[in-house]
């Protein structure tokens, strides 16, 4: 599936379709090793460390969510039974850090490279549709919103708010031509991806 | 036996008014407010006579430059005005104070940091002081005018209350090579300059002066607080190039390069400024190139053109074309100076209250600067170079002033006296930056200048590119630069590679001395030149980058590009630049027929090779398309049925020029393909 980013933004289709946001976090320019080769290394210890740091930050951002609900005990009338209001926040492990902390510093610069192809393998923290923009408008829209937007809600607000930049996302779409431009349609369509899919930062 | 205290060491004292300057967290800054008498002032230090023997620091040159074609026109002549008895005893004439900082000198040269505070208390007085440099002292008052200070006494700070109205300072001014002070002036230095000029030609006029001047210091730029504090302490000459840059802002005295120069406020002034310092530094390039980066032009419409026939550029191109291709991408900004290998500096973990903005082209913490300045350095300043000394247009105009130069180098040496006399006061001028003399003693000076000059432009004019010699060109350049960055950044290379390629791109396009960008080419007429005269437009800037990248939409030359990256590539890599060569060769073409049309809707009236019949029949239609015009803004007519015959008949009247212009283009850029006039790309707002 063809992606996008800022550098290559303009070439997003002119049309409507559906959407997702994916996280890429880790690429060899995001841990500081612009270029392919001869790297020193101290620039790739600073690189590991930075991988770490960012890995740390993306887990952590896909386990911000936080639950919050109530408990009834069972098989009692409501004025005698126990009630229990919870909140649970999402934490992380570190099972998965001990892996690339063990990796050598030879292996930083591969281990970045694979790891930026397999963005998309992740699942999608925003999923959209538009109908009356085309897929750019609505991309352009979004990055308006986290880059100058005000306090109002939107899915820009809410990256800058945990701490992610524009250039961490990746875009993925598919194009809907005028036949299937059916609005009950997409939105069904939307529906059933946000539900399989839980992206964090849709909200509706 | 007593021992001599720092205080017996202090050689200069004053008595005035203190004060405190700051807002909220802002850095603060102290003073005196007090006067000297015009004996005084030769303890008043002028930032040009801070210069270190050796290694000239560019910081250092661009403070000392005076502006004595100003002194002599205006200042001289308002304390000094050649009038009648009558008309001078009406004359009221008042300067405000001068503004003099007290600079930590050692060895001559200016230190970066004050000694620590130390403070002390006798009896009624406060002491506090930075030992070998300055000392201040207060009476202890509890009365309701009392002001509180806070100074560091036995391994604490302490708080006081003390008298305001009657501090005094003492000073150990410097000489020799021993730590002290100089009284710098950072506001009022042409007006320190007129009055010691005038004291040496006629005492008598201000013999019983006595000139405000307002003492300043930056007592927390010290070693100890940089040592403690979370927050980069800035240093003395950093405190002092702000508020030289703040006060000298809004008048004439520092403007053009000097205000892009002394700034700290944004990524561009800070790539200026390293970049003059590190081709001032650089041993192959030294004095001689920076000679060629014109960065001491005085007003802003002179600074962002080359104002000398010897110029490569100047610092108000490069920095408006920085601005314009880089100012509004962060994410570029971030792939050319690397920030991401920064990134835990740039954006510590440990949260300390502080905050620490996501860096953009103006905004950036004091602490974000210091590495901001060290990656551009590394990362941006090597290319930068390379660009206006590696490319072989640009290396050739410098190797005819290096040549010329050095003739004037061999006068000095070895003509005879008169001829070396001369040819120093030219070499000077050019590489020192000392302007020759106004009086008529130095006309054969200036008159040998003027030679130099007109040499130098001869030679360019018929060894050289002209078109090197435009800023709209120069600023196509960056754009194309960066374009060819994004493409970098996509494919993680770089920014030394990819300035490998465009320094490749640019020797194919400006090959043949630049004629595919001469003025007589059929597609550089409306498009770029109106007859031989450059349009300085935004529009032509972007058609001069189109034209350029145009070059890639020949295969031989995409190939060329690439290698030069030194990475490898495939077949379907070669392919899509070759077209996104084509696509800027289709943006040229489509820029031209727009301008086409516009100058033929113009002037077709008057254009006499159309016949009389055709030319009524475009003036008729022309006012047809008028009139309905006209009647859409009255509400009378939808904009749908408007007449569109007169746009048909531009259109008709233009294509032929259009064809004309894309085959001659086809030609000179090697294309197997035709090109065909339309718009490609959208700006990252998508507009």
């Amino acid at each position: 599936m063809i992606t996008y980013s800022v550098d290559n933004m303009s070439l997003i289709p002119k049309n409507q379709g559906i959407y997702a946001f994916y996280i890429n976090m880790i690429s060899p320019a995001k841990i500081g090793l612009i270029g392919n080769e001869g790297f020193s290394n101290d620039e790739l210890l600073n690189a590991k460390k930075l991988l770490i740091r960012r890995f740390k930050k993306y887990l952590a951002f896909i386990r911000s969510d936080k639950l919050v609900g109530n408990l009834v005990e069972e098989g009692k009338a409501e004025h005698v039974s126990r009630k229990y209001s919870i909140i649970a926040n999402g934490y992380t492990s570190s099972g998965s850090l001990e892996k690339m902390m063990a990796l050598s510093l030879d292996e930083i610069y591969k281990y970045a490279k694979i790891s930026e192809l397999l963005s998309i393998f992740a699942q999608p923290i925003y999923v959209g549709i538009t109908t009356n923009q085309t897929l750019f408008d609505r991309y352009i829209q979004h990055k308006n919103d986290f880059e100058y937007g005000t306090d109002k809600p939107s899915f820009g607000l809410r990256m800058r708010k945990n701490g992610l930049d524009w250039d961490d996302l990746l875009f993925s779409c598919v194009e809907l031509g005028t036949d299937t431009h059916n609005k009950n349609i997409i939105s069904a369509l939307e529906k059933q991806l946000q539900s399989v899919s839980m992206p964090l930062l849709s909200v509706r | 036996m007593k021992k001599i205290s720092q205080t017996e060491a202090y050689n200069f004292y004053k008595s005035g008014s203190f004060g405190r300057f700051y807002s909220g967290d802002s850095f603060p800054i102290e003073y005196i407010q007090t006067s000297f008498t015009s004996d005084e002032l030769n303890d008043l230090t002028l930032a040009r006579d801070i210069r270190p023997p050796d290694n000239i620091d560019f910081d250092l040159l661009i403070q000392r430059d005076i502006d004595e074609v100003r002194v002599k026109r205006e200042i001289e002549p308002y304390l000094n005005p050649k009038k009648s008895l009558a008309e001078l005893k009406a004359k009221v004439i008042f300067f405000p104070p001068l503004l003099a900082a007290v600079i930590p000198i050692q060895d001559k040269k200016m230190q970066y940091y004050y000694p620590n505070e130390v403070g002390s208390q006798d009896g009624e007085f406060v002491y506090r002081e930075w030992p070998g440099l300055y000392k201040l002292k207060y009476f202890k008052d509890g009365g309701v005018n009392s002001y509180p200070i806070e100074t560091y006494l036995e391994e604490e700070y302490v708080n006081f209350n003390v008298e305001i109205e009657q501090v005094e300072i003492s000073l150990r001014l410097v000489k020799g090579s021993q730590l002290g002070a100089k009284l710098v002036i950072i506001d009022g230095q042409h007006r320190l300059f007129t009055l010691l000029t005038l004291l040496d030609k006629d005492t008598s006029i201000i013999e019983n002066l006595v000139v405000p001047v307002c003492i300043l210091m930056s007592p927390n730029s010290t070693q100890n607080r940089k040592a403690n504090y979370p927050v980069e302490i800035p240093t003395v000459p950093e405190v002092f190039r702000h508020l030289f840059v703040d006060v000298n802002k809004t008048v004439e005295l520092v403007g053009g390069h000097f205000n892009i120069l002394l700034s700290d406020n944004n990524v561009s002034s800070l790539i200026c400024r390293h970049l003059c310092d590190s081709v001032l530094k650089d041993s192959t390039l030294g004095p001689k190139a920076l000679a060629v980066i014109e960065w001491n032009t005085k007003t802003a419409k002179e600074s962002t053109t080359i104002q000398r026939h010897y110029s490569l550029t100047s610092i108000g191109i490069i920095d408006q074309a920085l601005t314009e291709s880089f100012g509004d991408n962060k994410y570029l900004v971030k792939y050319i100076l690397n920030l991401a290998a920064r990134e835990t500096d740039l954006y510590p973990d440990e949260d300390n209250d502080i905050e620490h903005p996501t860096v953009t082209w103006t905004t950036f913490s004091t602490t974000q600067k210091k590495i901001l300045d060290e990656q551009i350095i590394s990362f941006l300043i090597p290319p930068l170079k390379r660009i206006f000394f590696e490319t072989a247009e640009f290396n050739k105009a410098f190797c005819i002033f290096e040549e010329e130069i050095e003739k004037l180098l061999n006068i000095v040496k070895c003509g005879d006296a008169d001829d070396s006399i001369e040819a120093k006061g030219v070499v000077n001028q050019i590489l020192e930056y000392i302007p020759i003399g106004s009086s008529s003693s130095h006309d054969k000076e200036r008159i040998r200048y003027r030679k130099f000059e007109l040499n130098i432009k001869e030679r360019r004019e018929a060894e050289v590119a002209t078109i090197i010699s435009y800023s709209i060109f120069q600023r196509s350049m960056f754009l194309s630069w960066s374009e060819l960055l994004k493409y970098g950044r996509q494919i993680n290379i770089s920014v030394d590679s990819v300035t490998n390629g465009f320094i490749k791109l640019l020797n194919i396009a400006l090959k043949h001395k630049g004629s595919i960008f001469n003025f007589d080419k059929p597609y550089m007429q409306h498009s770029v030149f109106d007859s031989t005269k450059i349009k300085p437009k935004s529009e032509t800037k972007k058609a001069l980058s189109s034209l350029t990248l145009a070059f890639l939409g020949a295969p031989e030359a995409a190939k060329l590009f690439l290698e030069a990256l030194g990475n490898g590539f495939s077949g379907a890599e070669l392919s899509e630049l070759v077209e996104f060569g084509q696509n800027k060769a289709s943006e040229f073409i489509r820029h031209y027929e727009k301008e086409r049309k516009k100058t033929f809707r113009g002037s077709y009236k008057v254009d006499f090779s159309i016949d009389k019949d055709d030319r009524e029949e475009l003036m008729k239609a022309e006012e047809k398309q008028k009139l309905h015009l006209r009647e859409v803004r009255e509400g009378c007519r939808n904009k749908a049925d408007v007449d569109n015959e007169f746009d048909n008949l531009v259109e008709k009247y233009a294509k032929n020029d259009v064809e004309l212009a894309s085959k001659a283009l086809k030609e000179l850029l090697n294309y197997n393909t035709d090109i065909i006039s339309y718009d490609v790309e959208l700006d990252d707002n998508g507009e």
